[in-house]
């Protein structure tokens, strides 16, 4: 029991001195670089954004942009392959995972959160009407 | 869900790596102009880039569980998980 509590102890002062050494918050803060008049973040691929109107018109701090995990890290889908009713690998009517709905003049169309949650976007198509799925 | 149409273009929206506020920046493909949705407005609003300032549309969806969804609507198709 002493050496448990204790092993608590030590534990909690070394999340305490992680926090303490850390003050940047999760995700860490953008790099920033100024050229002349513009704005540039830095992400981790090396790749440069200029947010000057971010910044300028809508009041973004340039540095508080995080992650910058690059722009090929999260791909989205781009044409989607559709199952319907029937179709293998179709989910049963009792599966209770959360998904997105979406009802496009009667075309209805379910995307699933396990999968949202890894691709952030599906770059979908009805007709001829464009749209992205976001989450 | 967003429209990814602007004057007759078709835009290919995805993820830029960066997040604000706890919330995806997204970039286009076509132009790299930032997009992202500005609290209390509708739709996304390009905050940088080619098309700074100006809107895709949002259109509603809903989030709710599978078993809810395939209740109300039989006829849904399902996007199958990509290879």
């Amino acid at each position: 029991m002493h050496v448990i509590i204790k092993k608590m102890l030590l534990f909690g002062i070394a999340v305490v001195a992680l926090a303490c050494q850390t003050s940047e918050p999760m995700g860490g803060t953008a790099e920033v670089r100024r050229d002349g008049d513009k704005i540039i973040i830095v992400d981790q691929t090396g790749k440069s954004w200029d947010v000057t109107h971010a910044v300028n018109e809508y009041g973004f701090q340039a540095r508080a942009f995080q992650f910058g995990i690059g722009p090929f890290a999260i791909r989205p889908i781009q044409n989607p392959t559709m199952l319907s009713p029937g179709d293998a690998g179709y989910p049963s009517p009792q599966s209770d995972f959360l998904t997105i709905g979406y009802d496009h003049n009667g075309d209805k169309r379910a995307y699933p959160l396990y999968v949202m949650g890894s691709h952030e976007i599906v770059d979908e198509q009805f007709g001829q009407t464009h749209v992205a799925v976001a989450y | 869900m967003y429209s990814r149409e602007i004057d007759g273009e078709v835009l290919t929206l995805s993820a830029s790596g960066w997040t604000y506020n706890n919330t995806f920046v997204l970039y286009d493909y076509e132009t790299e102009s930032l997009w992202y949705h500005l609290q209390g407005t509708d739709g996304l609003t390009c905050i940088s880039g080619f098309y700074a300032d100006r809107k895709l549309e949002e259109f509603s969806s809903v989030l709710m569980r599978w078993n809810d969804w395939v209740d109300l609507n039989p006829d849904s198709k399902f996007l199958k998980y990509p290879q």
